[in-house]
């Protein structure tokens, strides 16, 4: 009588420990890395590691199109970028981030301008829009819940600014369950505030890769106002350091 | 001979205390009752009695520088109950003269200017003044002191100053209340002496008072007050009319 | 009427004693407002001339848009043809010169940091030609026509945050009039020190031709004119009106004046600090007055008696003691008038020094000023003062009893 009394209950304790284990395991194994996640979506606009690309910006005014202006990039790793400017007004301008740092340069002059990553660049595209686009190294990510965007199932992941020359201090960002590419996001200040969306529209292959192609970026303070971000000669290249001089002039 | 002034049953009554006239507590004291009184024109008489006999209040009555409790008071043909202040003002300014005891000139003023006074107040013309001034002064016999000040005369100098101030606008009364007072002897009977003259001469009606008897030696008429009241009234020439 | 003023006026002086407080205290009343106002007077004028030698000039030219709305691009509220305008008014009445100024703004680096600024371009020799003084601290004003890189004057602030001194470069960078953006070197060759700290940490200047080069526009903001006098620039103004008429841009001409918002702060300052003294003196007078004009009332009670008795209308007497006060406060206004404008250039030639006043740091001597408004403005205020005073006593003389008076001791 006692031993099998006692041996059904070390049964029953196991089996209760075991089921319990199991079910830890299981849910943890359904709740998604928001990490990697992160990491896999950055790279639809950082295909490989050091690269070009050109981006043509159109700002809209209630409606109305402003002048188009044309930005090449230049990517090196995650902690070099250099940004030239290419619209016939904005001839021999250029950008240069170096890690939390970024300065813009004015030609005829000798000194460049300290910059930050949130200041605009063009309409409703700040600098680190263009030049800060991987998110996993500025950001620190938590899985929020899933959610629709239109037909598509997604992943919500909450972005938090873990570096000084990250462009915002939080994201919330809409990934595709199936592939991590993003859809949607929305940009906050230290503040709080929600001062930008976006939506990413449209992606094209590249080398045999997904790549974004556009996106729209909106003003969630001024409701008349959006920027279209396009992509094209999206390339891998190696770049030479001397690219991302932070002296002067007499580049190449 | 018309009748200068007519005095009526007038009683002139003073409160005690600030209570209301018509209060049953009223107290009051009265100064003057029921005299009466007529003067003709061109009369010099005296008004006599002890002090608080009520001179004075009979003479402020005359000369409407005081309202009567009770009777009326005829100035001139005029009933001065009838008068509204600006009138009373403009009766004395026009038709009476004063004297007073203690002289009353405009420190101020030079002799000339203070007998001057009563012209200006009625907008006399500055020549017509100077010369009605001139013949006052010589009346009273002072034309050599016109230009002097009243602290640089004698007390009989003021008052005939004094009393030429009160004859320079031709009025038809002129009063007088002790205005021997504050002289010595000789000055007083002087003074008084020197309004007989002109009264005599002028045709003017003087009325004085005064507790003097001495002074009373050469007056016509004499109207003696006791408390308050008109004990006799005698006249030297023609009985009394009391 | 000439009897009872001159009746009136020897009145005055029957109490010798009570009459001389009285004039002393009028006097002093008057005298006091005299220096205070000529000290106020005289700190206000060179408040104004310094305001307009400092670079507010005389008058201003802009267009009639500078005042309608703010600027979308930099100068496209300017003026236009500038020169044109300027010949104009060169040959007005009184002018002694016009000076051209830019207003803009932008940014400044050192290459490590960026700052914005406030500044202004100018002609230095039209400044120079119209007496405006710039508080250089150190270095030296911008050359005309430099050779080389373009000269900068920042000011204190500015230099401190950013670094530099003398001889040090930074690069500025603007919009250029049609949007675009523009940078150029400059070398910094004075700093500026107006006695403004928040101005001087933001404040950039540079000359004309090198703002309408990195600005892209030949317009300026506005022009500075000088006169030769300040006493003559509403006389100038109506006189340059008219001229600016028919121009193909609406112009407006603006009085120093109109400008000086610091300076007609600290004028209405003074002139406010000047009317509470003088309520304070009135009062003062009035006050006091009512108790000796009512004392001398009740000594002459006997004597008012006697001119009431006599037939004088009441309205006279009321008169006769408005008219007494009256010109024992001309005569006060005039003891104060002399010895206030006495004790002033007394002062004027003493050498005494006030300390410093606000913003400055060189003693201000004391010195007064003549203002004919204020001499006017005192004496009517005493005047009527005493006159105010005098009208208790007055009255109550006039309703005197006459029997009561006249038994008056």
């Amino acid at each position: 009588m006692f031993k099998i009394n006692s041996i059904l209950r070390a049964f029953l304790l196991l089996f209760v420990v075991s089921f319990l284990l199991a079910c830890a395991l299981v849910c943890r194994a359904a709740t998604p890395d928001a990490d990697a996640l992160l990491k896999r979506s950055d790279l639809y606009r950082n295909g490989w590691p050091s690269y070009v690309l050109r981006v043509k910006i159109t700002h809209y005014e209630s409606g109305k199109a402003d002048e188009d202006k044309l930005y090449e990039v230049s990517q090196k790793g995650t902690e070099k970028t250099y940004v030239e400017f290419l619209s016939p007004r904005e001839k021999g301008q250029h950008l240069l981030m170096l890690g939390d740092d970024m300065w813009f340069y004015l030609p005829d002059t000798s000194r460049p301008v300290r910059i930050t990553p949130l200041e605009r660049l063009n309409g409703d595209a700040s600098n680190g829009d263009v030049a800060r686009t991987n998110y996993a190294v500025d950001y620190s990510a938590v899985y929020l819940r899933a959610e629709k965007v239109g037909n598509e199932n997604c992943y919500v992941l909450e972005l938090t600014a873990k570096r000084k020359g990250s462009t915002y201090q939080r994201i919330l960002y809409w990934l595709r369950t199936e592939d991590a590419r993003p859809m949607r996001a929305e940009f906050y200040l230290t503040s709080g505030k929600h001062i930008k969306s976006a939506t990413f529209d449209d992606y094209f292959i590249v080398g045999g890769r997904p790549i974004l192609h556009r996106w729209t970026l909106y003003d969630e303070i001024r409701h008349n106002s959006h920027s279209v971000l396009e992509y094209s000669g999206v390339a891998p290249r190696e770049l030479p350091d001397k690219l991302f001089y932070q002296g002067r002039t007499d580049r190449f | 001979m018309e009748e200068i002034v007519n005095v009526e049953a007038v009683s002139r009554r003073f409160p005690l205390d600030n209570s209301p006239a018509h209060h049953p507590a009223h107290r009051f004291v009265s100064a003057l009752t029921h005299a009466s009184l007529r003067v003709t024109a061109g009369e010099f008489l005296a008004i006599a009695g002890p002090s608080g006999s009520g001179k004075t209040t009979l003479l402020n009555l005359i000369g409407c520088i005081d309202q009567p409790t009770t009777g009326r008071i005829l100035v001139d043909g005029v009933d001065t109950s009838q008068l509204k202040p600006g009138g009373m003002s403009k009766l004395r300014r026009e038709r009476i003269g004063f004297v007073f005891q203690t002289f009353n000139l405009i420190p101020v003023f030079t002799a000339a200017e203070n007998v001057e006074y009563p012209l200006l107040i009625q907008g006399v013309n500055s020549r017509e003044r100077r010369e009605r001034v001139a013949e006052a002064l010589e009346s009273v016999g002072l034309s050599s002191r016109a230009q002097q000040r009243p602290d640089l005369l004698s007390g009989g100098e003021r008052q005939r100053v004094a009393v030429a101030r009160a004859i320079v606008h031709h009025p038809a009364l002129v009063l007088a209340d002790e205005p021997t007072a504050n002289l010595d002897t000789h000055n007083a009977t002087q003074l008084i002496d020197l309004m007989h003259g002109l009264n005599r001469r002028l045709g003017l009606t003087f009325i004085f008072s005064t507790h003097d008897a001495r002074l009373l030696e050469h007056t016509e008429r004499i109207i003696r007050l006791t408390d308050g009241e008109v004990v006799s009234d005698c006249s030297t020439e023609g009985g009394s009319r009391g | 009427m000439a009897k009872f003023l001159l009746l009136a006026f020897r009145n005055i002086f029957r109490n010798r004693r009570r009459t001389l407080m009285t004039l002393f205290m009028v006097g002093g009343g008057v005298a006091g407002l005299l220096l205070a106002g000529g000290y106020f007077a005289f700190m206000t004028h060179g408040l104004r001339e310094d305001t307009i030698n400092s670079g507010l000039g005389h008058m201003q030219i802009f267009t009639a848009e500078h005042f309608n709305r703010d600027e979308n691009r930099v100068l496209d509220t300017g003026i236009d043809n500038w020169r044109q305008v300027a010949a104009i008014v060169k040959t007005g009445s009184h002018v002694r010169g016009i000076a051209p100024r830019i207003d803009f703004y932008g940014m400044v680096s050192n290459g490590t940091k960026a700052a914005g600024f406030m500044g202004s371009a100018v002609d230095p020799e039209a400044e120079k030609s119209l007496g405006f003084i710039t508080y250089i601290e150190s270095g030296r004003n911008l050359d005309p026509k430099p050779i080389g890189e373009v000269e900068a004057l920042i000011g204190k602030g500015l230099a401190k945050s950013m670094n530099v001194g003398i001889g040090d470069g930074l690069t500025v960078l603007a919009m250029t009039s049609d949007g675009a953006l523009n940078g150029v070197d400059v070398q910094i060759v004075g700093i500026i020190n107006s006695g403004a700290p928040e101005r001087d940490a933001h404040y950039l200047r540079i000359t004309l031709p090198a703002a309408q080069r990195l600005l892209q526009s030949d317009r300026v903001t506005n022009l500075v004119v000088g006169l030769d006098s300040t006493d003559n620039t509403d006389r100038a103004y109506i006189e340059m009106m008219p001229r600016l008429n028919g121009l193909s841009q609406q112009l407006v001409l603006k009085k120093w004046i109109d400008l000086a918002t610091y300076y007609k702060q600290v004028n209405s300052m003074f002139n406010g600090i000047f009317l509470f003294m003088g309520i304070i003196v009135f009062f003062m007078v009035l006050m006091s007055s009512v108790n000796t004009l009512l004392m001398s009332m009740f000594e002459r009670t006997r004597e008012i008696g006697t001119m009431l008795a006599m037939g004088t209308p009441r309205a006279w007497i009321v008169a006769l003691f408005m008219v007494e006060a009256t010109m024992l406060g001309l005569v006060g206004a005039a003891v104060g008038l002399i010895a206030g404008n006495l004790l002033g250039a007394l002062l004027n030639s003493s050498g005494l020094h006030m300390p410093p006043p606000p913003g400055y740091s060189v003693p201000m001597p004391f010195k007064v000023r003549y203002v004919p408004l204020e001499m006017i403005a005192s004496s009517l205020l005493v005047i009527v003062s005493l006159a105010l005073a005098s009208i208790l006593p007055a009255v109550r003389a006039s309703r005197l009893r006459i029997a009561e008076a006249l038994a008056h001791v």
